[in-house]
């Protein structure tokens, strides 16, 4: 919140008269512009070659703008473009990855709200203890947990499906996204609770009518937070997926990785274009929440 | 019947005990001031009450019914909270009917009793409104109509206008004696304020680290306090208390106080209502600055004037008697003609004399 309270003043106070260009504004902005470019420019390269067709990229330098930019490579990515000998298209493990996403995003946000209200609010027996359990998961690099997952699922007979990767990306968001819902409702004064027992509301009615709607900047940061690392997740939903649930991800590298004669850059880089965007959107429409409840996590916690 | 029976209640946090053995019995229709110094464990007894807080011997009861480890829900109370806790969420009349609905009243019913609870508290033009676009007097009446919806046999208030500036909070005082006497529900009230004390209550729980003083009518602890803490915690400036001597004699109960001139030793208190018979000793004498009275002649206290505080409709002056200062409540115009030493009348009939050692009236 004083991020955007302070935008405000800066916005509102007069400027000073002659706004003037001094050595030191210069640099700064030349400063910010190299930087922006610096992070930049392999997008840019990536968008540009995207739309060149195979002749243009062979001739020029990757830095050439299209003479004719065509989404072609666009749809050959989208429909026709092989792993191996299937040659459907990206667009296979596009909803391959929202099959994950959705049920993976909505259980995980949902369940950490509910853990997260829980230590915060009803201190029973014991929460401490979860506390520090889930701290120490948080830190723990899921590559060491890799194999003994395997095993867990394949015992339970969820290995290599669907339900599979979904559980693995509930278990592995559940830590952090717990502490970062914990720390939220603990800035709730507790008096709100209290009154809502007396008036005979449970533990599930205070959650879902009074502490939900509370929420909603933590819960576009944790979405933001989930959809991307889901999306982008790409070893987990090698190993957990099986071959028929591959993640885009994974589809992607299957695609720049299968080379049967030339290697096709447009339809690669079309393909990068196409896998990086749902993230993108996502943090595009809700940026401005994301700094704000990072902000108010910040204060309160 | 709502009565309420608080039975040799104990509350612990780890090893410190907050509540000692607390025992009340509270009349159907009352309204209860627990009073007391931050800390002394009213609070903790009000959320006993409540359910909120569990106890760990004794028990509640309320109309009769044994409610110790009962749900607060199920206890059949509403509570008015010290920073008011409204949902943030939820709009006026949204938060006065949430419990309403959780328990499934009728539609047609809850509109019933928000608007009446509304119009009885004047907010109806808020219902509306949102918790944040508010003041906080408006908030304030909000909790409380959130409580009177519920139409419950008892009401719990915890410090329900710390919050509120002095003008509002007086208005608001006015406003919950008048809602006592219009609902004639059983009322327990925390506060630390011994005038919203003194001016809301029927009966009062004086209560000093977990220990309830003293529990009566409000003049009952104002004439009559059972300890020298009670004593000095009620009224405004506090009872002045001097040492004394107690000397019986055949006739009646020498009182042997400092600074006492007139060819006088001592004054005459046997009309004191003794709880056992007086024995000779050191005692605490407590007098209450408006039970002094200036004389020219007969046996009084010798003071010399410090300062008089004119305090509008009356002043207050005050005086060294012997090196302790002793105030004395007068008209504003007896305030302005106080000289430079004074007699201070010791009015036998209404002092209070506590045992120092045990601090308890004798």
């Amino acid at each position: 919140m004083s991020v955007a309270v302070e935008h405000v003043a800066v916005a509102s106070a007069p400027r000073p008269k002659g706004f003037q260009i001094t050595p030191g504004r210069i640099g700064l902005y030349a400063f910010l512009i190299i930087s922006a470019l610096f992070f930049l420019i392999p997008l840019l390269i990536v968008f540009n070659t995207s739309l060149k067709p195979m002749d243009e990229i062979r001739a020029g330098d990757i830095f050439d703008l299209p003479i004719d930019p065509s989404f072609a490579a666009w749809a050959e990515a989208w429909t026709s473009a092989c792993t191996g000998r299937n040659c459907e298209g990206i667009r296979v493990g596009f909803w391959n990855s929202v099959k994950i996403l959705v049920p993976s995003v909505i259980f995980s946000i949902l369940i950490s709200a509910i853990n997260g209200y829980a230590l915060a609010q009803w201190r029973f027996k014991g929460s401490e203890l979860i506390l520090g359990a889930l701290m120490l998961g948080a830190f723990i690099p899921y590559q060491v947990i890799l194999y003994p997952m395997v095993r867990i699922l394949s015992t339970v007979g969820l290995y290599g499906s669907l339900p599979g990767i979904i559980v693995v990306h509930i278990i592995f968001g559940l830590p952090v996204l717990t502490l970062i819902f914990r720390n939220f409702y603990s800035g709730i004064p507790i008096e709100l609770i209290k009154a809502a027992r007396i008036d005979g509301a449970g533990f599930f009615r205070i959650f879902f009518s009074i502490m939900l709607p509370m929420s909603t900047n933590i819960l576009i940061v944790a979405l933001i937070l989930q959809v991307t690392g889901i999306w982008n997740d790409y070893l987990l939903g090698l190993i957990f997926a099986g071959r028929e649930n591959l993640p885009m991800t994974v589809q992607l590298n299957n695609i720049v990785g299968s080379v049967t004669g030339e290697r096709t850059f447009n339809v690669d880089m079309a393909a990068t274009m196409l896998t990086a965007l749902p993230p993108l959107i996502v943090y595009f429409l809700s940026g401005r929440y994301f700094v704000r409840g990072i902000t108010a996590g910040a204060v309160k916690g | 019947m709502s009565t309420i029976r608080i039975r040799n209640v104990n509350k612990f946090y780890g090893p410190l005990q907050v509540l000692k053995n607390v025992d009340l019995a509270i009349g159907s229709g009352e309204f209860t001031v627990l009073l007391g110094p931050s800390g002394c464990g009213k609070s903790t007894l009000l959320s006993a009450i409540a359910g909120l807080e569990e106890i760990q011997e004794g028990g509640v009861e309320l109309g009769g019914r044994d409610v110790t480890h009962v749900e607060p829900a199920k206890r059949d109370i509403a509570m008015v909270f010290q920073s008011y806790a409204l949902y943030p969420t939820m709009t006026v009349a949204g938060n006065m009917s949430f419990g309403l609905r959780v328990n499934r009243t009728p539609k047609a019913e809850i509109e019933e009793r928000v608007s009446w609870a509304a119009r009885l508290l004047q907010i109806e033009n808020l219902l509306d409104r949102k918790p944040s676009q508010l003041s906080g007097g408006q908030r304030q009446r909000v909790a409380i109509g959130r409580a009177l919806v519920r139409k419950t046999p008892v009401y719990l208030f915890d410090e329900p206008l710390s919050n509120l500036d002095a003008k509002l909070r007086t208005e608001m005082r006015v406003e919950i004696k008048r809602l006592h006497q219009t609902l004639g529900a059983t009322m327990i009230y925390v506060t630390h304020d011994q005038i919203e004390a003194m001016t809301l209550a029927t009966h009062i729980a004086l209560m000093r680290s977990g220990v309830v003083e003293q529990f009566g009518h409000p003049e009952d602890l104002y004439q009559r306090p059972a300890s020298l803490f009670v004593a000095g915690f009620i009224g405004s400036p506090s009872m002045n208390f001097l040492p004394g001597t107690l000397a019986p004699n055949g006739a009646g109960v020498g009182l042997e106080l400092p600074g006492l001139g007139g060819g006088q030793q001592a004054v005459d208190v046997g009309g004191y209502a003794f709880a056992e018979p007086a024995k000779a000793g050191e005692i605490t004498v407590g007098l209450r600055p408006e039970d002094i009275e200036l004389v020219n002649d007969g046996p009084a206290l010798e003071g010399k004037t410090l300062f008089v505080e004119p305090m509008g409709a009356d002043s207050l002056a005050w005086f060294d008697v012997a090196g302790h200062r002793v105030s004395v409540r007068l008209k504003a115009d007896d305030g302005k003609r106080v000289g430079e030493t004074a007699r201070l009348a010791v009015p036998t009939d209404k002092v209070s004399l506590f045992d120092p050692t045990s601090e308890n009236r004798v």
